[in-house]
């Protein structure tokens, strides 16, 4: 080769070392300006927050400019949400959907946010705190009356009463996340107080729970059901086996497995099924069941011999007045009254506030005194039904340090009890057992009472009906 | 060629001189350096007579009968030189011969440019041939690789497996599925231009050859043109750049001789968007030679390559997008990204050994190996949404479809504006997911065939006479292929779970029970892992036949192939059939043809070819679902093919001219293809494959092509194709599926049994028309351009076989679905036939010879007037059935319409050429 050879390789090869810089076809760096933008659009609106330009609103607060079964709301303010992811379609058992509840742990409310995004669990991740801009988002339900009030995108076209998917187009301007991922610590409920609505939308830990025996051997979904199936779980609260369901959609990828054996714990979302019916818990993953101890088994209802209180208002009439019991209207004129109920064809006592008039109402029918000092188990429990409850709520509440005075109701202390009570959506012919509420962490003189809270609009409230109140003990 | 004629009649003037014998000796010299040319074929056109010029550029041709003769020069590179000579008892010495360089040749830079562009799709839409045709004189064959090729045009309608592509007579095309893979010896067009063709039954020296021929490259070192040779091109069709050079020494005193070639080519991105190029070649032959009767050459071929792949697309797509659209790449850090990249490592190293036995006879052998990698990327997603940006759900077809009319326009804004792989919020869920202690929602990977392969074979030839030659073949092939997923890159994440989701259950879910529930890695095998194995022997006898009125010749080959797969990974959806070995596939096959040359004189012939051969199915339609089991395609049968054609061919010293009618006929074909299917047996939906099988098809047609010499500059150049191109039978289809117990499936995951009414429906094979005409201009100062108009007709989608067979009209229970209407389903079932268009093209070159270098400038304008065409596309197989597809097909923009391949609009290529 000579020298002129040499030279013109030698062009040809720093020509071609040239070019060999321009070709980056497999640089797969994580983007330095990852979230970047994220940050600042939420920077942005922490701000104008700071400058009341934009208003948080609580979940709670949110859910109660709707009310279930009626058209869905859009919302025109400039308002905006905070929450924490507490569902996850990672295992495919939500589906375009998650749920986000107002605090790490213990929340006081949630609220379900429908989405055109599959796999959004790696989006908005399980403990992710979320901010979401609601001015022309829309707050009802997909199914409407079930109970489970969501925020969606808009007014679904075939059916005026639902709202559907906020569309993916549309995710980046409402739905914001912040850079922070909290431990969702799950509340502890008893199977007797789940279907509060308060509990709808958050994520709960049921203890000492088992799958019912004729459940023995079969999978988390029935192969004949085609989207979703409920299992009944049982939990024993005192002498009673309480029960309800869970359900998994046939999309989850652990549809076909067995349900365990065993008896232990259950971590999960509440909501209700499809036509709205019932409570049920759904599960982000099979993680969140540790059911490998033995199952709870029921006490001997004979043991409990030792009747503390028992109230069937056979013998009341008008407003109700019964020695050492306290029948007091916090706010509005209604109080609890006696009336012959013609289902059961006895008497017991009612509350509601429709067409009173009232701006509010809130109406307190508080039990005698109950000395839990001399037993070591007490189970309280009661029926109720109600009729058009919509807007209006029914809670049961213990107190041990009230002193039994009208003036002091509001400040003594009063921890609510989980207690079955009737909803709107139940039979309104039929009472609902309260199940067997565990007294036992009680002491002292403790007193029982059955708060009536008006929504603050009468047309929506409804009436409560309630009997049957009993302390049983040993 | 006025230049060569005078030459002639100086040399006829002076040299012929009656002597006793009858011979025709002379010594060839380079026309610049006058240095002797070595190793150049000389010979006597229609007789066997050749011979090759020794060290000193010096030839001679004994034992010649008296008559007239053409004496024919062929030199690669350089301008070839007819001698017409009469004998009677005499030697012709025709003294010295000075060879040009021809400039004609950077003709066949642009159509190995087209082979480099299309041939390493893998789509069979983009299947072609013109890098078969490259070394064609045939003014026919060259517009079909010139003009046609961008049309996804196939000769006589047929697969380019039809055609053999052989290096230093070791047969390329790939035992998988029987197509060269050109990117094997991309970039390296210097070293590759000694190339022999034989068009379609046509007998060549070295191989059977297939239906549509056979093209033998020769990378023999003291075959190759001495000297330098730098070249840079531009383009915007593929790649942007290119820069090769090369050197060849030419044969040295002591015997050796080498050639060294090196290439580059790259770019960011084609005429598709985001289809980057990124490519290497490097190319050493290094001959020997021990004595007069042995030479060893060794060569050696690397030329890893990177392509960027680009997407079919619905035309509601590229009617929002362009035809430039390519939905596979996205921004990532502000550079175009494609996901799916081919990759092509696969080295070839050959030692050839030709012993001259005796003057007549000639042993070639030769061993090749050849090893290393072929890559397709692209993004798996057991944990996230699909990425597509043209998933059906995010089109504003699918909006309309539920008449959402705001949201179908929020989405067409969204897709205009955006529209392209989202490569960060890929990243964003795998960090998400990682900061979260899950795994991987994405990852890139790569489909691997890791190939090894050894061929040993030997050629034999011999002159028997002066008409009479013999030849012979008999060689051995192995391949060891490993194929397998392998991860590239977690894309920000910590790990990717090898579990298969659409499955039902934990066991189910598993790509190999042996490692359930297994966390992958870069670098790591997953999804599926299995190796194929072929032993192939196979020998091949062929008779020459030259005579003065007429020439033929016979040809006979016999193969035999075993093929089997063996199973690496314990599939969960096929536990007792997808480790270890599966049975043995075995062929035994053979082919016979004959053919004959009958010159009524020396301007007018009629050739004749018929041929019968055998073909074992390639590997790829064997295995009914490789990746998963050992299952191998039920009653498996041979391909029979039966090919005839016949030709009028016209030479005259204005026209040039050449028509053919040919007939194909293949029968017991068998194809699989693998799609997502909606409306299987009722209304559900599953990842099928789809074996059809008894597949006849019909190909006939007609060839023509015509040059015509008008002024000594001025050449005017016609081409036309018709054919037709059906298939004959209505084949015998089944389905498989990991889905069992569902729908049409049965506890194996296999259907009953349907036939597909596939008769006389057409071979979606590009267009079944072509027609071109144009003419040439070639200054005698060395500059020349040409022009031609091409136009394209009868150009058929690719039609869904399961559609039309009774799972069309029949529901879940068998019956026919209420409301299936006959007429409507035959309009639903009609072939799209594509519409006609026209393309015109533009070449263009000049060279200069100045202090003994040559620099050469070349340019092609393609599709000059930028015609927007489909050149290809297929149904998609997501609406099986007469209630899904109606229902789609009602709609203003069908949600799963057919996809598309468009051809290029208006592209350049240009070259700058320097040799010394």
């Amino acid at each position: 080769m000579n020298i002129k050879t040499n030279s013109g390789l030698l062009i040809a090869l720093a020509t071609s070392l040239f070019f060999t810089t321009c070709v980056k076809d497999n640089d797969y760096t994580v983007p330095q300006n990852l979230g970047v933008e994220e940050n600042l659009k939420l920077e942005a609106i922490l701000d104008s927050i700071q400058n009341n330009q934009l208003e948080l609103k609580s979940i709670k607060d949110l859910k109660n400019l709707y009310n279930s079964g009626t058209d869905p709301v859009k919302i025109v303010s400039n308002i905006v949400v905070k929450g924490y992811v507490i569902s996850s379609d990672a295992k495919g058992n939500y589906f375009r959907e998650f749920y986000i509840q107002d605090a790490p742990e213990n929340p006081t409310a949630g609220i379900k946010v429908v989405l055109n995004l599959t796999n959004s669990y790696n989006k908005f991740n399980f403990g992710r705190e979320v901010y979401i801009r609601l001015k022309n988002l829309y707050i009802g339900e997909t199914n409407s009356g079930d109970g489970v009030i969501s925020i969606g995108g808009k007014i679904k076209l075939t059916d005026i009463t639902e709202i559907e998917s906020i569309t993916q187009n549309q995710i980046e301007n409402y739905i914001f996340r912040a850079p922070t991922t909290e431990v969702i610590v799950p509340k502890t409920v008893t199977l007797g107080g789940l279907d509060n609505t308060a509990n709808i939308g958050t994520f709960v830990r049921i203890e000492n729970a088992n799958f019912s025996t004729n459940l023995a051997g079969k999978a988390f979904v029935d192969p004949s059901e085609d989207f979703d199936t409920k299992r009944q779980i049982e939990t024993c609260e005192g002498p009673s086996i309480v029960t309800t369901f869970l359900e998994t959609s046939s999309f989850a990828s652990f549809a076909n497995n067995a349900l365990p054996a065993g008896g232990g714990s259950i971590n999960a979302v509440v909501s209700r099924d499809f036509r709205g019916d019932f409570t049920v818990l759904v599960l982000n993953n099979l993680d969140d069941l540790d059911m490998k101890n033995t199952r709870c088994t029921p006490l001997a209802i004979a043991d409990f011999s030792t009747i503390l209180l028992n109230e069937d208002f056979e013998a009341t009439s008008g407003e109700i007045n019964i020695l050492d019991w306290t029948n007091y209207s916090e706010a509005g004129s209604k109080k609890w009254r006696a009336y012959d109920d013609a289902n059961s064809l006895s008497k017991a006592t009612r509350m509601g506030s429709f067409r009173s008039g009232d701006e509010s109402t809130i109406t307190w029918l508080i039990t005698k005194g109950i000395n839990l000092e001399t037993t070591g188990e007490e189970y309280l429990s009661f029926e109720t039904s109600t009729s058009f409850a919509d807007g209006s709520i029914l809670e049961v509440l213990i107190s041990e340090n009230w002193n039994g005075t009208v003036a002091n109701i509001t400040n003594a202390n009063w921890v609510a009890l989980p207690a079955r009570i009737a909803a709107n959506n139940d039979d309104f012919n039929n009472f609902k057992f309260s199940t067997f509420i565990n007294l036992s962490t009680y002491s002292g003189t403790a007193y029982i009472a059955f708060k009536y809270i008006g929504n603050g609009n009468e047309d929506f409230d409804g009436t409560y009906e309630l009997d049957n109140i009993t302390i049983i003990a040993k | 060629m006025t230049k060569k004629i005078v030459h002639l009649v100086l040399f006829l003037l002076c040299y012929t001189t009656v002597y006793s014998q009858n011979s025709i000796k002379g010594i060839l010299l380079e026309n610049n350096s006058k240095k002797p040319l070595s190793n150049v074929y000389v010979s006597i056109k229609n007789t066997i007579f050749t011979t090759k010029t020794d060290l000193n550029g010096a030839f001679h041709i004994k034992a010649l009968s008296q008559g007239n003769y053409i004496l024919e020069i062929k030199f690669n590179g350089f301008e070839t030189q007819n001698f017409p000579l009469e004998i009677s008892n005499n030697t012709i010495d025709l003294g010295v011969i000075l060879l040009f360089k021809d400039f004609t040749d950077e003709l066949d830079l642009s159509i190995i440019t087209i082979s480099d562009d299309e041939l390493n799709n893998d789509a069979s839409a983009a299947d072609n041939i013109s890098g078969l045709l490259q070394a064609s004189k045939d003014i026919f064959l060259r517009t079909a690789a010139f003009e046609f090729s961008s049309s996804f045009f196939k000769v006589k309608g047929l697969d380019s497996g039809n055609g053999k592509v052989l290096i230093n007579g070791i047969q390329m095309n790939k035992v998988y599925d029987g197509r060269a893979q050109w990117s094997n010896w991309g970039g390296l067009n210097d070293v590759l231009r000694n190339q022999e063709f034989s068009n379609g039954l046509a007998a060549s020296n070295v191989t059977f050859g297939g239906i549509l021929g056979a093209t033998n490259m020769n990378t023999r070192a003291s075959l190759q043109r001495p000297g330098t040779r730098l070249s840079y091109s531009s383009s915007n069709r593929s790649y942007v750049h290119r820069a090769m050079a090369t050197h060849t020494t030419g044969i040295s005193k002591n015997g050796w001789a080498m050639t060294f070639s090196a290439s580059r080519r790259a770019g960011v991105e084609g005429f598709n968007d985001g289809t980057s190029y990124n490519a290497y070649s490097v190319f050493t032959s290094i001959e020997k030679k021990i004595n007069d009767h042995h030479s060893i050459n060794f060569t050696g071929i690397f030329t890893p390559n990177r392509r960027g792949k680009s997407s079919p697309n619905t035309q509601e797509v590229f009617n929002l997008k362009g035809i430039e659209y390519n939905e596979y790449w996205g921004d990532l850090n502000g550079r175009k990204l494609n996901a799916r990249i081919k990759e092509v490592v696969e080295p070839i190293l050959m030692l050839n050994h030709y012993w001259d036995i005796s003057k007549n006879a000639t042993l070639q052998t030769n061993a090749s190996y050849q090893f290393g990698k072929i890559g397709n990327s692209r993004l798996d997603f057991n944990g996230g949404a699909n990425p597509s940006p043209t998933y059906y759900q995010t089109l504003p077809s699918y909006f309309l479809r539920r008449n959402d009319l705001s949201r179908a326009y929020i989405s067409q804004e969204n897709f205009v504006n955006k529209g392209q792989l989202d490569w960060d919020r890929i990243f964003d869920a795998n960090r998400t997911n990682t900061n979260a202690g899950l795994n991987n929602a994405y990852v890139l990977y790569e489909d691997r065939n890791d190939d090894k392969q050894i061929t040993v074979n030997t050629i034999y030839n011999l002159e028997i006479n002066n008409h009479i030659s013999i030849n012979g073949k008999v060689e051995y092939k192995q391949l060891r292929s490993h194929n397998f997923a392998e991860v590239i890159d977690l894309l920000g994440g910590s790990g990717y779970l090898d579990i298969n989701n659409f499955a039902d259950s934990e066991v189910q879910m598993q790509n190999d029970i042996l490692n359930p529930n297994r966390v992958v890695d870069v670098g790591d095998a997953f999804r599926y892992n299995f190796n194929l194995k072929s032993d192939f022997i196979n020998a091949f006898a062929q008779g020459q036949f030259k005579y003065n009125k007429i020439d033929f010749f016979a040809a006979i080959k016999v193969s035999q192939i075993t093929n089997q797969r063996e199973g690496l990974y314990k599939n969960g959806r096929f536990e007792n059939n997808s480790l270890g070995a599966s049975e043995k596939i075995n062929f035994t096959n053979y082919g016979i043809k004959t053919g004959a040359t009958y010159k009524i004189n020396g301007r007018n012939l009629i050739d004749a070819n018929v041929a019968y051969v055998t073909q074992a199915p390639t590997i790829r339609n064997s295995f009914s679902n490789s990746r998963e089991n050992n299952n191998i395609v039920e009653d498996l049968q041979s391909e029979k093919v039966f090919s005839a054609d016949a030709s009028y061919i016209r030479r005259s010293p204005i026209i040039t001219s050449r028509v053919t009618a040919y007939y194909t006929s293949i029968k017991d074909a068998t194809e699989i293809s693998f799609y997502f299917a909606d409306g299987v047996g009722g209304d559900n939906t599953a990842f099928v494959q789809e074996i059809v099988s008894g597949i006849k098809k019909k190909q006939l047609g007609l060839e023509f092509g015509l040059e015509a010499q008008v002024t000594a500059t001025i050449k005017l150049k016609g081409a036309a194709a018709i054919g037709s191109f059906v298939y004959a039978n209505n084949p015998n289809l089944y389905l498989t599926s990991d889905v069992t117990n569902e729908g049409v499936f049965d506890e194996n995951g296999r259907s009953g049994n349907y036939r597909s009414n596939l008769k006389n429906y057409k071979i979606a094979a590009g267009p079944h028309q072509a027609y071109s005409a144009g003419f040439e201009y070639r200054d005698p100062n060395y500059w020349w351009i040409g022009a031609t108009v091409n136009f394209f007709n009868n150009t058929y989608v690719d039609i869904a076989p399961l559609t039309r067979s009774r799972n069309f009209y029949s529901d879940a229970d068998g019956l026919t679905f209420p409301g299936y209407d006959l007429e409507s389903a035959s309009q639903l079932l009609q072939q799209e036939k594509f519409d006609a268009y026209k393309v015109v093209n533009l070449v263009g070159g000049k060279s200069w010879k100045i202090d003994g270098y040559y620099i050469s400038a070349f340019a092609t304008v393609n599709n000059l007037l930028n015609t927007a065409y489909k050149s290809g596309g297929f149904e998609q197989g997501r609406n099986a059935n007469y209630n899904e597809l109606s229902a789609d097909k009602a709609l203003n923009k069908p949600v799963f319409g057919n996809k598309y391949w468009y051809g290029r609009g208006t592209t350049y290529f240009l070259n700058l050429n320097f040799s010394f």
